[in-house]
């Protein structure tokens, strides 16, 4: 039993060979017990996932500050254990390691000054941040994303770098382009009102258009340039690089603003994301059946537990919560 | 690159300097290596925290120097593994004996123990914290951080097949007590 439970184990976590998936496809179709057995280990592999990366996420912003503190202040000496000094040579130490600090800080703003200072905000699931830029800019960042922006605007052009999706309402500037930046593509723009989702775990990145002209250049060398009219959505595709426009549906793509979830004949596996992002729990399918559930719903501002009673209502679902985990499975 | 490329892949973006490819570094590692030191440290503390990101201070600032010869996530681990016994030095402490947590017995799967276990409802978090802590830990390495059994070998100095061991014990006891709890007949 050892080997196949690993087997199993290690099929679901995707680290198996060619040969060990063959070997477990007949294994598993071979009988009925063993069809079950793989069953019962994959509701076991798939209840025991224990991850949650804000913490994480927080961590990391203390290590950027100190990473960029230290970048400033120039390699210097870093404490390293204690070593046995007086206490008013120590105070030397330390008054003469000031000093240079001080000096060198000076310096450093004599020879660097115009560095530009980049701003970093961020969301976590649930939360909404509407954000002024210095240029009157109003952007409104969407759960888990993050955006770097400049406190100042140089005299040429604007710059942001979004991960995750935002709105934007560009304030006119005609000779200072506004550009957002993302993974795949950037978003050029003068001055209209636009929704850009990049989240890195969805399969593709989408700009849509509710106000102006943008231009939307795709990353890489060759740079491809698609104009946009207002009520136009442009996705690109990630894996296979294809290139969509197409209309949208405003209310769905903005909903996240107005804390509405829409869910228009879609499956609940895709609808995961969405709840995700606005109620930060995560949803855990049973089975294949149970995340193929398709839905017709609307919800504005209901509680999660609102929105899960009528998911299990229409969908004959039955759900249960663990801290932040919803499990879902069909009811028989 | 992105959130899913491989650690060799992120690795080489981060030699060249990049900072986003640190951060996804960072992230996919960090709840690991939090639980993994809180395992080594000699009492419930916020040291964990301070540990890991001196560790991936120093991992940033050694980038091109250092020459990895295992994997990118055993070396986290050594780095990580230093800092704590640095910390152990400088209290003054004996650094404990990692094999000295590691007393998986099998008195744990006990038809009787089962028994108990039915009569309260059983969430998969808590049969989690039941696993002997050398067990959870390897059970979780695997399951939450896609460490591969040969990576955890590395990281803990023990072999593939006490790794497997680990794991199947992991495996069976959770499978066991779940399907014996009454959840499923809908607690």
């Amino acid at each position: 039993m050892e080997e196949i439970y690993l087997l199993i184990t290690r099929h679901l976590a995707g680290q198996t060979s060619e040969e060990e998936e063959k070997h477990l496809r007949e294994w598993t179709s071979s009988s009925s017990v063993n069809a079950r057995t793989f069953e019962e280990v994959k509701q076991v592999w798939l209840a025991s996932y224990q991850r949650d990366d804000t913490a994480a996420i927080h961590a990391f912003q203390r290590l950027d500050k100190k990473m960029h503190a230290h970048k400033k202040q120039k390699p210097g000496i870093t404490p390293s254990g204690k070593l046995p000094i007086s206490k008013p040579r120590r105070f030397a130490i330390i008054a003469s390691l000031a000093l240079t600090f001080i000096i060198s800080a000076l310096l450093y703003k004599v020879y660097y000054p115009s560095e530009p200072v980049v701003i970093k905000e961020f969301t976590v699931s649930g939360q909404k941040k509407e954000i002024w830029l210095a240029d009157g800019t109003k952007v409104f960042l969407a759960p888990q994303s993050e955006l770097f922006y400049p406190k100042d605007f140089t005299a040429e052009k604007r710059v942001v770098e979004l991960q995750g999706e935002a709105y934007f309402e560009v304030s006119k500037d005609p000779h200072r382009p506004f550009i957002v930046r993302t993974a795949t593509l950037d978003v050029q723009v003068l001055g209209t009102h636009f929704n850009v989702n990049s989240y890195k775990k969805n399969t593709s990145t989408s700009v849509s258009l509710m106000e102006g002209k943008v231009k939307v250049l795709m990353a890489g060398d060759d740079g491809d340039e698609y104009l946009l009219e207002p009520g136009q959505e442009l996705s690109l595709n990630k894996l296979n690089h294809q290139v969509y426009q197409h209309e949208f549906d405003q209310e769905s793509t903005t909903g996240w603003m107005t804390n509405t979830l829409l869910i228009k004949n879609e499956k609940l596996g895709q609808v995961a994301e969405k709840i995700n992002q606005l109620y930060g729990v995560k949803l855990i399918f049973a089975d294949q059946a149970t995340a193929d559930t398709r839905l017709y719903a609307r919800f504005k501002n209901e509680s999660l537990i609102n929105v899960l009673e009528t998911i299990s209502a229409t969908g004959n679902i039955a759900y249960r919560i663990e801290r932040n985990k919803v499990y879902l499975t069909l009811k028989n | 690159m992105d959130i899913n490329s491989t650690d060799n892949i992120i690795w080489s973006h981060i030699i060249k300097g990049e900072e986003k490819a640190f951060e996804i570094l960072f992230i996919r590692y960090y709840p690991g290596l939090i639980r993994y030191a809180k395992n080594l440290l000699p009492y419930p503390s916020d040291e964990a925290e301070d540990i890991i990101t001196d560790a991936f201070f120093k991992i940033w600032q050694q980038r091109e120097t250092v020459n990895i010869h295992t994997s990118v996530v055993s070396y986290l681990y050594v780095v990580v593994r230093s800092r704590i016994y640095d910390f152990y030095r400088a209290k003054r402490m004996h650094v404990p004996i990692e094999d000295a947590l590691d007393f998986a017995g099998p008195e744990y799967l006990v038809p009787d123990h089962l028994l108990v276990y039915k009569e309260l409802c059983m969430e998969m978090e808590y049969l989690i914290s039941l696993l002997p802590k050398r067990t959870r830990l390897i059970y979780q390495m695997n399951r939450n951080d896609n460490i591969t059994y040969k990576d955890i070998a590395v990281i803990l100095d023990i072999s593939v097949n006490s790794v497997k061991t680990h794991m199947y014990r992991a495996i069976s006891f959770l499978k066991e007590s779940y399907y014996a709890s009454p959840k499923n007949s809908g607690c």
